[in-house]
């Protein structure tokens, strides 16, 4: 029936050639996994962000790529001015710390009375408009642009592959960043309060914690961490206006895989998008493509989240601790 | 006549329904009636290409109408209510292009009166498959899992592409008027009153499901689930099922915004118009159903006539809308959530709160002196000074309060 | 509760306000004649005595914001002509740009809006969606089924491939692009002369432009294909994909791929020390984007920007931003730019916005000669455009809108990127 002649046709269109498999090529598929951790590094240091806005304010922060791409347009121009790209950095994260302080003070704030919709709405209604505003200011920002990598883009040799000192950069940032977090969580009596002030407002308050300014910290410290992943994003996608819409997606969906409240989820949940990302591309089967990369691994963490539904770290119940 | 007088006139009688005197159901059907009035007179006083507008706010509406039942009544994020419009507009290409993309099936066009049901059950089952999955999916987790579903229909659209016309896409004939009405209305006319008669019918639906047992179920699984299954409900099943109410009203959406472009392809709906939708629905005012039209109304003019409104102000300017217009469209919406949080319609009903003394006033003749004095109001009719509420210790308990 | 009657009312303030200031929206122009003009020449729409509407939507706001330089560009064009050249038989051209955030609904919304409020004489589009959203409405209007009274929709960027069939589609969308398919059957045919029997491996994106180009080169090469990959368009990294190519070993690596992708090619293959030739075909593809995305600002990374391109071999339909920036058609684009576009800096939208105008001006000009400027005297002006030569077309490449095929430009100009980042042709 032609129906089913349709069906049968549709699974063995187009034939795409495969890779060797891995067995027949561990160079490639370690390289593949390689490449996958160094890109994976700075999709969790997105989804840190992600988690650290949620924990505090139990929000999905949709506007969290639109800062970082913000700070990283301004960082650009203070590079092209002639900074050095070391203090434009340092410049950005600050910026975006900034940046997400006062739009969580000026904006969040004012509607965290009503229902949680809304604040959602409003993250939402956020990132339009910062991109929006980029698009202004930046008129030509539409074509990639050259963004310059702080640690060199020349390829490093690692015995059975080569990766290049950008994503080795990448790499160590981010493992900075999160060893920098899990000390300052566990060690410093501020992250004990953000802790607590996530955990239990009321209770915090009576300690004396002033749970206002530890949700701003937190807001604070998610826009710096998605301006150090946009920054060190840019250089390998081009800096272009729309370069932070896939990331915060895959940033999203590590989260949610993670565990949407835990640090240590998201980066876990970060560097295996990022690797299932690369794997996938490589090994898809012919009658997938490996242009469904996108939808595959957004399938996937579905999937796993119908067997978990909390996530690999995530507690039953969507507790907060 | 120009179309702002119209809405004018629309919310002036809103407000009018809330601050006027008589009962609840009287004013509430009056202002039902003057609004159909005044859509069905609509596309007959203004320009063509308004009424083409007000068309597409038909059809957003009922996509809005779906989102509503599963996110306002069932407390369900669910941002893929683009995908399954995506899904009805192509069942409407397959169906009606001539082509033959299923065989046997579409040998020859179908009628329009066919394709409707049809989408909203393609779309429908569509949504049976979220709605199975969304039981294991909490919160932010269904967010992100329906938007990925919204994401990855056009990847699939696109790559398969033997029935779906891949990039090229499918081209269709323009939908006739049927047979009696053909030489009465125009095309653009009869775009128009199918859209207003589909919202009808699809609110007229919603309405009575909201109202019954079903409607009272959905709403309590979205209070708290395991006191829902308590009373009995059986909460698999509604989810689900409001699942599939709210995708097969998506895809006959996707029907009636397909219909004028005459032309389908993986990017006619974008991901990007799910998260519009659901925006929009939190400004119109998530839980109340007749929150779709101003919702759709502001999908429609935001990006158009509002954008360029701000443009008229003096000191902004032109070279604002021209360079930012996007900018424009997200300061608004921050201001409609700012202003009014809970959205247009809850701000209608908070409103009533206002209503003027002689509006409280039955209709019932009485011969009552008010004197300016807030009498409180029994059983609908004035208390005896001296008169109380509660009820005595020696009172007989079976006596009739 | 006060707050929410003031709310209210303010917003019923402000509805009145939109309500005045709307009391002087026009009332639709019906298709009423233009007064005769000095010259005996017939109208219908979108023509006075004193100045010619044409209309363009596209992304400005959105998703998608590239019709922003397009529309600058022709608008720019437009008022140079109006205010160096007089205008255009003995009128103005007035330039009206929508947004329609490249999306189909609000393209076709504009769309009528700019036939029926605006009353254009003809108007164009940016992005395949926008304009196959518009094009079923400008070619029948009314939805009748009789297209007589249809509207031109004239060199547009982007269409399906079916447009260019007039007994389908008799109003247009006349795409200004080549159709992608042909474009890189035309590149393909020159690299077999070049390289006879060759292994290609083929990246391309999955959409119109990316599976066209594609199937558009497999169509015209004569060699071998060793290996296919694609890619979403809006991937971040494609780094599995190019290991995947690399392990079939091509002499070629055919790219149907944006601008965005180059850049992490070129270092993937720089990094692996992969010796393969870079085929690239995108339309408006050239040293111009590369060196954008590659080149930077200082001339450090521009020279090592130069060596990574060196050798790729383009095709080209317009003037490239870089390797031409001689060229008097180039220096004349930029001076249009900065007195009339705001100093709006020049790529390859932009030039596209202005061959795009200056093909109006010409069909202008060819209609109001011919003494019929009405819609299908302007179509029919179209037409007969063959073989005309914008100023920004490269050398060579010529329009090629016929009665019987509603293509623009067709051919690819194809040339290889030197170390210098100028263009050398090739045939």
């Amino acid at each position: 029936m032609a129906l089913v002649e349709a069906i049968v046709a549709l699974l063995t269109q187009t034939a795409v050639f495969l890779a060797p498999k891995p067995w027949e090529n561990w160079s490639l598929f370690s390289e593949q996994i390689a490449r996958g951790v160094a890109i994976g590094s700075a999709y969790a240091l997105v989804a840190l962000a992600i988690v650290l806005v949620f924990r505090s304010s139990e929000l999905l922060n949709f506007a969290q790529g639109e800062w970082g791409m913000f700070t990283t347009f301004v960082a650009w121009s203070l590079v092209v001015a002639g900074t050095a790209i070391g203090v434009s950095y340092v410049a950005a994260i600050a910026l975006g710390a900034a940046l997400a302080a006062v739009m969580f003070w000026g904006l969040v704030m004012r509607v965290r009375e009503t229902l949680p919709l809304t604040r959602v709405a409003v993250t939402i209604a956020m990132f339009l408009m910062f991109n929006s505003a980029a698009v202004w200011i930046y008129a030509r920002g539409q074509l990639p642009k050259y963004f310059p990598s702080p640690f060199g883009l020349q390829a490093v040799d690692l015995g059975p592959f080569t990766l290049s000192r950008h994503e080795l950069g990448t790499l160590s940032v981010s493992l900075a960043v999160m060893l920098l977090l899990s000390w300052f969580f566990t060690r410093t009596k501020v992250g004990l309060a953000m802790r607590a002030a996530a955990t239990n407002p009321e209770a915090s308050r009576l300690m004396g914690i002033n749970v206002n300014r530890m949700l701003t910290l937190g807001w604070a410290m998610g826009g710096a961490l998605g301006s150090a992943a946009a920054f060190l994003i840019a250089p390998v996608t081009g800096l272009f206006t729309a370069f932070m819409f896939p990331v915060l997606i895959y940033a999203f969906a590590g989260a949610v895989l993670g565990g949407i409240i835990s640090p240590p989820g998201a980066v876990v949940g970060g560097i295996l998008i990022g690797v299932g990302e690369n794997l996938l591309g490589t090994y898809s089967p012919s009658w997938l493509g490996s242009e469904m990369k996108l939808p595959l691994i957004l399938m996937t963490i579905m999937a796993v989240l119908v067997v978990r539904p909390m996530g690999i770290f995530g507690q039953p119940g969507g507790g907060r601790a | 006549m120009t179309i702002w007088v119209l809405w004018l006139v629309t919310v002036l009688l809103c407000i009018g329904a809330v601050l006027g005197p008589g009962g609840l159901r009287w004013r509430l059907s009056a202002l039902t009636l003057a609004l159909i009035t005044i859509a069905c007179l609509a596309p007959f006083l203004l320009p063509v290409y308004r009424v083409s507008q007000l068309t597409r706010m038909w059809s957003l509406a009922i996509s809005l109408l779906g989102l509503n039942i599963i996110s306002g009544y069932g407390g369900q994020v669910s941002l893929g209510q683009g995908a399954f419009m995506l899904m009805g507009a192509y069942t409407l290409a397959i169906l009606t292009d001539g082509a033959e993309q299923l065989g046997m099936v579409d040998a020859r066009p179908w009628p329009f009166w066919a394709v409707l049901p049809v989408a909203g059950g393609v779309a429908g089952a569509a949504g049976v498959v979220l709605g199975v999955v969304s039981l294991r999916w909490r919160g932010v987790f269904l967010a992100l899992g329906t938007f990925a579903a919204a994401l990855a229909l056009p990847h699939v659209l696109l790559r398969y592409d033997n029935f779906s016309g891949g990039a090229r896409g499918i081209r269709f004939p323009a939908t006739p008027p049927p047979e009696f009405l053909k030489g009465l209305i125009s095309q653009h006319e009869w775009l128009y009153f199918l859209g207003l008669l589909s919202f009808l019918v699809a609110f007229g639906l919603c309405w009575n499901l909201h109202r019954g047992s079903w409607g009272r179920a959905l709403v309590a699984t979205r209070e708290s689930e395991l006191a829902a299954k308590a009373m009995g409900v059986n909460v698999t099943r509604i989810r689900v099922e409001a699942f599939a109410l709210s995708a097969g009203l998506g895809g006959v959406a996707g029907v009636l915004y397909a219909m004028p472009l005459r032309f389908v392809m993986h990017e006619t709906i974008e991901p990007l118009e799910s998260i519009y939708l659901f925006l929009a629905l939190i400004a119109g005012g998530l839980g109340s159903l007749p929150a779709a039209i101003p919702a759709a109304a502001l999908l429609i003019y935001l990006p158009t006539d509002m954008v360029q409104l701000v443009g008229r102000l003096p000191g902004l300017g032109v070279e604002l809308v021209a360079r930012a217009p996007g900018l424009i469209q997200g300061v608004l919406v921050v201001v409609i959530l700012l202003l009014l949080p809970y959205g247009i319609i809850p701000a209608l009903g908070q409103l009533a709160t206002w209503r003027p003394a002689w509006a409280l006033r039955s209709w019932r003749p009485l011969a009552v002196q008010w004197r300016g004095a807030r009498v409180p109001l029994w059983k609908g009719r004035p208390m005896a000074p001296g008169e109380t509420l509660r009820r005595e210790a020696t009172d007989d308990p079976n006596k009739e309060v | 509760m006060l707050k929410a009657v003031v709310k209210l009312l303010a917003l019923l303030f402000m509805g009145l306000l939109v309500v005045a200031c709307e009391a002087g929206e026009k009332a639709p122009v019906t298709g009423t004649p233009a007064a005769p003009s000095p010259v005996k020449l017939k109208t219908d729409h979108g023509v006075t005595d004193t100045e010619i509407k044409i209309g363009s939507t596209g992304g400005k706001s959105g998703g998608y914001t590239l019709g922003l330089p397009f529309q600058t560009a022709m608008e720019a064009y437009f008022k140079k002509v109006n205010q160096e050249d007089g205008g255009v038989c003995n009128r103005k051209i007035r330039f009206i740009g929508e947004d329609d955030q490249g999306t189909a609904a609000l393209a076709l919304d504009r769309a009528r809006k700019l036939v029926e409020q605006d009353d254009v004489l003809a108007l164009n589009a940016f992005r395949a969606t926008a304009v196959m959203g518009a094009a079923s409405y400008l070619n029948d209007p009314d939805g009748n089924r009789d297209p007589s009274d249809g509207v031109p929709y004239l060199w547009t960027i982007g269409g399906s491939v079916e447009t260019a069939d007039p007994a389908k589609w008799p109003w247009g969308p006349i795409q200004l692009n080549p159709l992608y398919y042909d474009f890189s059957k035309s590149l393909a045919e020159v690299i077999n002369r070049l390289f006879p029997g060759a292994k290609a491996a083929i990246l391309f994106q999955n959409d119109d432009f990316g599976r066209d180009s594609a199937a558009g080169f497999k169509a015209g090469f004569t060699g071998t294909v060793v290996a296919e990959q694609a890619h979403d368009p809006n991937a971040p990294d494609i780094s599995g994909q190019l290991a995947t190519l690399r392990a079939a070993s091509p002499d070629l690596l055919v790219v149907g791929s944006s601008a965005r992708f180059m850049p992490p090619l070129y270092r993937y293959r720089e990094g692996q020390g992969w010796q393969v030739r870079v085929v690239w075909l995108y339309p408006y593809g050239g040293s111009a984007a590369l060196m954008q995305a590659l080149g930077g600002t200082d001339p450090a990374s521009q020279q090592q920007a130069l060596r990574l391109i060196a050798g790729t071999i383009t095709g080209q339909f317009l003037l490239d931003p870089f390797a031409d920036k001689d060229h008097p058609a180039m220096r004349e684009h930029v001076r249009i730019l900065n007195t009339y576009g705001g100093g709006f800096r020049p790529n390859e939208y932009t030039l596209a916005g202005q061959a795009a105008a200056e093909l109006y001006v010409e069909a202008i000009k060819r209609a109001c000669d011919r003494g019929d400027l009405t819609r299908k005297g302007l179509l029919q002006a179209a037409e007969t455009m063959a073989g005309f030569h914008p100023s920004v077309f490269k050398e060579g490449v010529n329009l090629e809108t016929s009665p019987s095929r509603h293509v623009g430009a067709a051919k690819a100009a194809v040339g290889e990127i030197q170390p210098d980042g100028t263009i050398r042709p090739l045939r």
